[in-house]
């Protein structure tokens, strides 16, 4: 029997030291690892103590293993794959409150028994007859150790005790002066934040709300985090390093501006002052690509502590490929990430509720994209979703913000793909693009594709247009519906523009369901002026609040939005300059309705009722609305 | 049959069209009334099919009922039920000699067409009616049908048996009889479809209604076998119905019968599917899409799809009737989910196959799951506290929980409420909170965890989607269910991590410290920080020898590291290291989870408190008594050098210079007889491993010559798994050429005996040891040495060329984890019985009885010699201690307990009969 066990150990040991199993497979082998000393301790093949130890070697392994954040060698507390799950849901971890307190833990059942059983079984493990019993007295006639002589079997002296000790505290106090007397040091370190992280400003709607977000780690360096990694023994003089050498950037007096940016970006997220990091300063540089765009200022989490390993990181810097999926094989990895990085898995938490009005564009929405994602077995044959939406109207009436709030509820992978992105200077590579676009969709079913001013990527077929966009086009209404795709394939392709007319009619076909996204109705824009304002101090009564509305007929949403912070700035004008620097946030008065009469002097409607009627005739035409 | 009777027949058989219509009030009557008196199945017969064939067509809607189909029906149902025991009674007679009786019982199933034929007459007409038609018009026809159609079905059913080995005789009848009743059901169906009853249908609609949906629901119990096609049609008939007068019969249906019956229905298909995936598997005919028997086995997959569907439609729309089924709807998913993979007990079936049976049931229980999640009952039944499961259940069991657990993120409060927070009053049913309930159902899934089987991983990012640990994918969901939880609940996770943490299962207590890492990085940091110091309240208030101890360290090593560094600052202020009482607490901690500041603090604490310890016991005179607080301070030290192996120079030191004076008091001798001296030398081994470059060869060559005196006799595992630690160590050191003499000997001579151990954990852990001082070291000499045993040298050999024996086949590997299950279970349960035993005297009889907490002895691998010893060593110990007790009592005013005389008697009687056993053998 234990021949099996032995068997079974030796081969985990061996994956665990070849070095060739990702983390998963290390923490799986440390797992049971774990359950055989669990066994052997069960059948009294161990002892307790003996087991107790392995068990603490072990799980010291397995959580290096766990909750080290570096993608090469750790799990990150499985956080990549946890938050994926809770992806647009609310984060209220800030409000958790624990209810225990040092006397309450001791009155949990299971506490109690256990302090029961530990005052139950004092063990003496020294008899009463034998405390007075010196160890190691016989020693000194035993021949064996007499041979071996001890140079220093003393212990040290007093005086040596205190020069040790205050040599230490020496040490500790200039340490102390270089960066970490807690004292000195100012502690944002406490914000109430999670360690994974949550970019706290998400567009415009957001402002108030956390949400999941599956980045991770991210730019949240205030946060404590871990570094189980058993080889932190680098040593301490090393680390006085860091901060010194970063130092005089700090003071120089000249700074470049990507210099005052990247002393801003700290001195907002970081608790230590100045803690030079060349990877993170890199990242804070890095053009930030689609979705990337919530990370902040560093694409890794910091740790407020300084990490010696760092220098070292270079070294395994060689990313080992990903694995992918089977029906991806066929492309480039770099085609591959790139429409990856452009998934936009968490949005900013925007409802149906958040847009003002356009109630048969969200209801055939609803209809067409998020009940046939809840049951399909419903959506078939002729019920079966259509395969592409269109969504026209004026400039800024709200197409996008549509495109977030089904990324946000339809709970499908939602991809937001700007049409640049999708065209190339090389021949060829556009097609490959679209169609690695398509696959990947197909491997993330339910999927939606959206793509903001389509009419960029099909506009009209011309003879004089230049063969690749061509081909990018025709590829792309292949894709969309042709022999290659299957009846069952859940993909939506969302299309927004505000030139429709200039959609090629091979294109029209294929996205079925044409909406209007009308400008707002005095409703819809009382709504938008009504959530506007709710965030700011305002004497806005309701009478004055409609003959806002009635002085608005014609505008779009953006043009309401820009009115509303015209009025709110108002208030601000109206201070004097020399106030300014003293006055304080609650002196500023409240925002009123002659602020508004104000701004509609200088906001106009941006669409002209010439181009409405391009649009109501394209609509009459061709859309699929009332 | 009288004269004027028979001839008003011949009359009437000769009538046109017109005249039937014009005399239909004066005949019908009389007709009804003939049929009513008709003494022979062949008059009787004969009048219903004139009345049917000839005067039916003529009859209005509006007397349809009363004239004709109350009068009429009810004797062709009981005539119908006469053949029917007629037949049964002669059938057993047949045979095919016995032409009589042959031609007599064709005859009556002749009739028997006939008769349906007549009824199928009367509902085509019915049928004919285009408006108007109401349930109050034919209110006999459907009932009086429907028994007709129970009794043919349920006699070609029973066919086989009834007629035996005669089947051949009349086969062709009942075929034509099925098919008849067959159109029969299809027409009336079609009929009972146009009838509309609106909310103001009268007590006596509604009933009958309800009777057709009951004998329809009877219908359905007896065609399941005979015909795929009519049985789902009868259902969906069935369903529809229901829902069409859903607010009028739900009062009234059997809401029970129908779900009991839709289930057993369910998992009949599933297990015919299953059957025939395992003949296709073993015909080997998977690859051939088009034949028959995948055909049909698509066909039962259809099935069971429909069935499952239908039960949700059901539940769905009838959940509020259906609480009492919810222990049934819990089996139903067990043992549906106990058939597919990766459920230890289902059958290996073609993936294809698989993948095309849980497409059609797997999917539709998700949904099942979600239209039982509001259901107090369901909850109650799922999160019983001490709910009972078959061993292939509880993986089932186990993937409901977690199932629950992601659904749960997308419900309302009331339900979350229900799930997560357990219990709140006595009165109520008891039920787990659903985090406990599945920690603890994560506990009982031991052999799926050994094993481990595989469940499908979270999708990300284009990977492909990679199969997890049943630990892995019960993580990944706790943590998101964890990332999204509300604050109300949050104690309640928290009660539940803290017992989890807190039970006797290590591989639960892990998953629990896991789920807790995430918490302290998703919460806030004072968050952490108050687990933090909760957590080393109790390391501190917990007894070295407790399990929990165990899980408790093992957490706060983890959440140490999750702290900020001011919060470590408190940390430390709160439980000083300078003091000894704190010392358990820092025995857990690993140095370098601390920032720079603290951790050298820290560092000075300890080390000053070891000095200071030690000083204390070289003036006390380096007692036995103060070895306990000796071992105190090392384990910390030890702890301080682990985590943090290269401190400060002047540190280390003085670690140095403790280790050596520690070693210098280290007496083989005295090794053998006070145990707490073995501890010692434990904590001296591991803490000389780590700083064992800066040690003098004086040193090791002592640590060396204890080693040997303690190998060389009965020695726990623990001090052995040190001394491999130490003895790996070892590798780097270059003796001088003065004590390679003493040294290397001793080295190859105790790597023998640790190689050649029968324990394969300790085996094991030598070959590693033995490997890494053997790529270290330049003393080749020591490792030719030490492999003078063949059989060592073989195994040596094998291990380092990674030569590894073919692993035990798969069945014979869960036979033995399923073994091993039981040992484990017995040892959990042994460990928390163990604590409840809360009474100090019950402890203390128990040391001197019992000292080992290991409960079963199964193969016991050490010699025997060894564990007489053992107990041997901890009885002499414990009386010891109580003879001193005694004494010191006795010495003061305080009398020893009354109880005490009678123990030491029952003590003594214990002692007489063990020396008795051994005399005798």
């Amino acid at each position: 029997m234990s021949g099996a066990h032995l068997e079974e150990w030796q081969h985990r040991s061996f994956d665990i030291s070849s070095g060739s199993c990702t983390p998963e497979q290390k923490a799986d082998a440390y797992r049971a690892h774990i359950l055989s000393i669990q066994y052997a301790w069960a059948s009294s093949q161990l002892s307790q103590a003996g087991a107790a130890g392995l068990l603490r070697t072990y799980s010291e392994r397995y959580a290096a293993v766990l909750d080290s954040d570096d993608p090469q060698t750790g799990l990150n507390n499985y956080a990549e794959s946890a938050l994926h799950l809770a992806r647009s849901q609310r984060n209220l971890s800030d409000k958790w409150e624990s209810p225990l307190t040092a006397d309450s833990v001791l009155q949990i059942p299971s506490v109690q028994r256990m302090i029961q059983a530990s005052s139950g079984r004092e063990s003496f493990r020294v008899a009463p007859a034998d405390v007075d019993i010196p160890v190691g007295h016989e020693s000194r006639g035993d021949p064996g150790s007499a041979q071996v002589q001890f140079t220093a079997s003393r212990a040290p002296s007093s005086s040596e005790v205190n020069n040790v000790t205050r040599n230490l505290t020496e040490r500790l106090r200039t340490s102390d002066g270089i960066s970490v007397n807690p004292s000195v040091v100012p502690q944002p370190a406490v914000r109430p934040q999670s360690a994974f992280g949550h970019s706290s400003s998400c567009g415009p709607s957001g402002g108030a709300q956390t949400h999941q977000s599956s980045f991770f780690p991210s730019s949240n360096p205030s946060k404590r985090k871990n570094f189980y990694s058993p080889d932190r023994s680098v040593g301490v003089s090393g680390q006085h390093g860091g901060p010194e050498a970063t130092e005089p950037r700090a003071v120089s007096n000249f700074k470049t501006a990507r210099e005052q940016f990247i002393v801003d970006q700290q001195k907002k997220h970081s608790c230590q002052p100045q803690r030079g990091h060349p990877p993170g300063m890199a990242a804070a540089m890095k053009k930030s690509l689609g979705a990337n765009r919530s990370r902040g200022a560093f694409s890794k989490f910091v740790s407020p502590i300084p990490r010696p390993e760092e220098e070292d990181s270079s070294k395994n810097s060689n990313p080992e490929p990903q694995i992918l999926d089977e029906r991806l094989k066929n492309f480039e990895p770099k085609i591959v990430e790139l429409i990856m990085s452009e998934i936009m898995d968490h949005g900013p938490p925007v409802a149906w509720d958040d847009i003002a009005g356009l109630e048969f564009a969200k209801t055939t929405i609803k209809e067409i994209v998020v009940w046939p994602m809840l049951r399909p077995d419903i959506f078939t044959g002729l019920r079966g979703p259509p395969k592409g939406i269109l969504l026209f109207g004026p400039p800024g009436t709200g197409k996008t913000l549509i495109g977030k709030c089904i990324a946000c509820q339809s709970g499908a992978t939602f991809f937001s793909i700007s049409a640049s992105s999708l065209t190339s200077k090389w021949v060829g590579e556009g097609e490959k693009m679209v169609r690695a676009l398509f696959a990947i969709a197909r491997c993330h079913q339910p999927a939606v594709i959206f793509i903001d001013e389509i009419d960029s990527l099909l506009s009209q077929r011309t003879d004089g247009e230049h063969d690749s966009s061509r081909r990018i086009k025709t590829e792309f209404l292949v894709q969309l519906d042709g022999a290659a795709t299957a009846a069952d394939d859940r993909i939506l392709v969302v299309g927004a523009t505000n030139r429709p007319q200039e959609i090629d009619e091979a294109a029209r076909r294929r996205l079925a369901k044409r909406l209007y996204v009308p400008l707002p109705e005095a409703g819809a824009r009382r709504q938008i002026v009504t959530n506007l304002m709710a965030r700011e101090r305002n004497h806005l009564r309701g009478q004055e609040l409609e003959s806002v509305v009635a002085a608005t007929e014609g505008f779009s949403g953006a043009d309401m939005t820009q009115l509303c912070r015209e009025a709110a700035l108002g208030p601000i004008r109206s201070i004097q300059l020399n106030d300014i620097a003293t006055i304080s946030a609650d002196q500023v008065r409240p925002i009123l309705y002659a602020d508004f009469q104000e701004a509609l002097k200088t906001v106009r409607p941006s669409v002209s009722a010439k181009d409405l009627e391009l649009y109501e005739d394209w609509n009459k035409t061709f859309g699929c609305g009332r | 049959m009288s004269q004027t009777n028979t001839s008003l027949l011949e009359e009437v058989v000769q009538w046109s069209q017109e005249t039937c219509r014009q005399e239909l009030k004066s005949v019908l009557p009389k007709l009804t009334s003939l049929h009513y008196e008709a003494a022979t199945w062949n008059d009787c017969l004969r009048i219903l099919k004139i009345i049917t064939e000839m005067f039916l067509p003529h009859i209005g809607l509006s007397e349809l009922e009363d004239e004709c189909f109350s009068k009429i029906l009810p004797k062709a149902v009981a005539m119908f039920d006469n053949m029917m025991k007629e037949i049964m009674n002669q059938v057993g007679e047949l045979s095919s000699q016995n032409t009589e009786l042959c031609a007599f019982l064709r005859n009556i199933l002749q009739a028997m067409v006939q008769l349906i034929d007549a009824l199928s007459i009367c509902v085509r007409h019915v049928g004919s009616f285009e408006e108007g038609l109401c349930l109050d018009a034919i209110r006999s026809l459907p009932t009086c049908i429907l028994k007709v159609l129970r009794k043919t079905f349920q006699h070609c059913k029973d066919s086989e048996i009834v007629y035996c080995g005669r089947l051949s005789l009349v086969a062709d009848l009942l075929q034509g009889l099925f098919k008849e009743a067959y159109s029969l059901q299809k027409s009336l169906l079609e009929v009972l479809d146009r009838i509309s009853l609106d909310s103001s249908a009268s007590d006596e609609e509604v009933s009958d209604i309800v009777a057709v949906i009951h004998s329809l629901l009877d219908i359905c119990s007896i065609i399941s076998n005979l015909d795929i096609a009519l049985h789902a049609n009868t259902w969906k008939f069935l369903i529809k119905q229901s829902l069409k007068y859903q607010s009028l019969v739900e009062e009234q249906l059997h809401h029970g019968d129908i779900v009991n019956s839709l289930s057993d229905n369910l998992l009949a298909s599933l297990h015919s599917c299953v059957e025939m995936a395992e003949q296709i598997k073993l015909a080997g005919l998977q690859e051939t899409v088009q034949s028959p028997e995948y055909k049909l086995f698509q066909k039962t997959a259809k099935m069971c799809r429909f069935f499952a569907n239908t039960l949700v439609h059901y539940i769905k729309e009838f959940k509020y009737f259906l609480t009492k089924k919810s222990s049934c709807f819990h089996q139903l998913y067990l043992q549906i989910f106990s058939k597919f993979p990766p459920s230890l007990c289902a059958p290996s079936l073609p993936t294809a196959l698989t993948g095309e049976l849980s497409a059609s049931v797997l999917v539709p229980m998700d949904a099942f799951l979600l239209q039982l999640l509001p259901l107090r009952p369901f909850a109650e039944v799922v999160l019983e506290p001490d709910v009972w499961l078959s061993s292939e259940h509880e993986l089932p069991h186990f993937l409901m929980l977690v199932n629950i657990l992601g659904q749960l993120l997308s419900q309302p409060e009331e339900v979350m409420e229900l799930w997560y927070s357990g219990s709140q009053f006595p009165e109520d049913t008891p039920r787990l909170p659903l985090f406990h309930a599945i920690f603890i159902s994560f506990r009982r899934c031991y052999t799926e965890r050994k094993v481990p089987v595989r469940l499908p991983g979270v999708m990300l990012k284009g990977q492909a989607q990679a199969e997890v640990t049943l630990h892995q994918h019960i993580c990944v969901q706790l943590c998101a269910s964890v990332a999204v939880l509300p604050p109300v609940y949050f104690p309640v996770l928290e009660r539940c991590l803290m017992d989890a943490v807190l039970q006797a299962d290590t591989p639960t207590a892990l998953l629990a410290v896991d789920v807790w890492c995430f918490t302290a990085r998703y919460g806030t940091a004072e968050l952490c920080l108050h687990h933090v110091l909760l957590i080393a309240q109790l390391v501190k208030a917990c007894n070295s020898e407790c399990y929990q101890l165990l899980h408790l360290g093992l957490l706060l090593r983890r959440m140490v590291f999750l702290m900020t560094p001011s919060h470590q600052l408190e940390l430390v202020a709160e439980f000083s290291p300078s003091k000894v009482e704190n010392l358990p607490v820092w025995h857990h901690v690993l140095l370098r989870a601390l920032s720079q500041d603290v951790r050298l603090r820290v560092e000075t604490e300890i080390i000053a408190l070891m000095q200071r310890v030690l000083m204390e016991w070289e003036d006390g005179g380096y007692k036995l008594g103060q070895v306990d607080k000796v071992n105190a301070a090392l384990g910390s030290l030890l702890s301080l050098l682990r985590g943090h192996p290269s401190p400060e120079e002047q540190c280390s030191l003085s670690v140095v210079r403790m280790i050596t004076q520690l070693w210098s008091r280290m007496n083989p001798s005295q090794l053998q007889t006070h145990l707490v001296l073995q501890d010692t030398l434990k904590l001296l081994l591991s803490a000389t491993t780590v700083v064992v470059k800066n040690i003098r060869p004086e040193a090791i060559s002592q640590a060396l010559l204890c080693l040997e005196a303690v190998v060389s006799q009965k020695c726990p595992d623990y001090l052995l798994l040190a001394a491999l630690g130490f003895l790996s160590s070892l590798g780097k050191i270059f003796f001088p050429e003065d004590c390679r003499s003493q040294v290397l000997p001793r080295l190859s001579s105790l790597f023998g005996v640790l190689l050649a151990d029968k324990s394969w954990l300790l085996h094991q852990h030598a070959l590693e040891a033995f490997s890494y001082f053997a790529g270290n070291t330049n003393h080749e000499e020591v490792i030719s040495q030490s492999l003078c045993v063949e059989e060592t040298k073989t195994k040596v050999i094998n291990y380092l060329s990674k030569t590894l024996k073919v692993l035990e086949d798969v069945e014979s590997r869960l036979k033995r984890l399923k073994l091993e299950k039981a040992v484990i279970e017995q040892h959990n349960k042994k460990l928390e019985s163990k604590e409840s035993g809360s009474d100090k005297q019950a402890a203390e009889t128990e040391a001197i009885t019992e000292p080992e907490p290991s409960p079963k002895r199964a193969r016991q691998e050490t010699s025997a010699d060894e564990e007489y010893e053992r107990h041997i060593q901890t009885a002499q110990s414990s009386l010891k201690a109580l003879h001193a007790l005694v004494e010191s009592k006795a010495s003061m005013t305080a009398p020893p307990p009354s109880w005490l005389k009678a123990k030491l008697q029952q003590l003594m009687t214990l002692i007489r009969e063990i020396t008795s056993v051994r005399h005798s053998t």
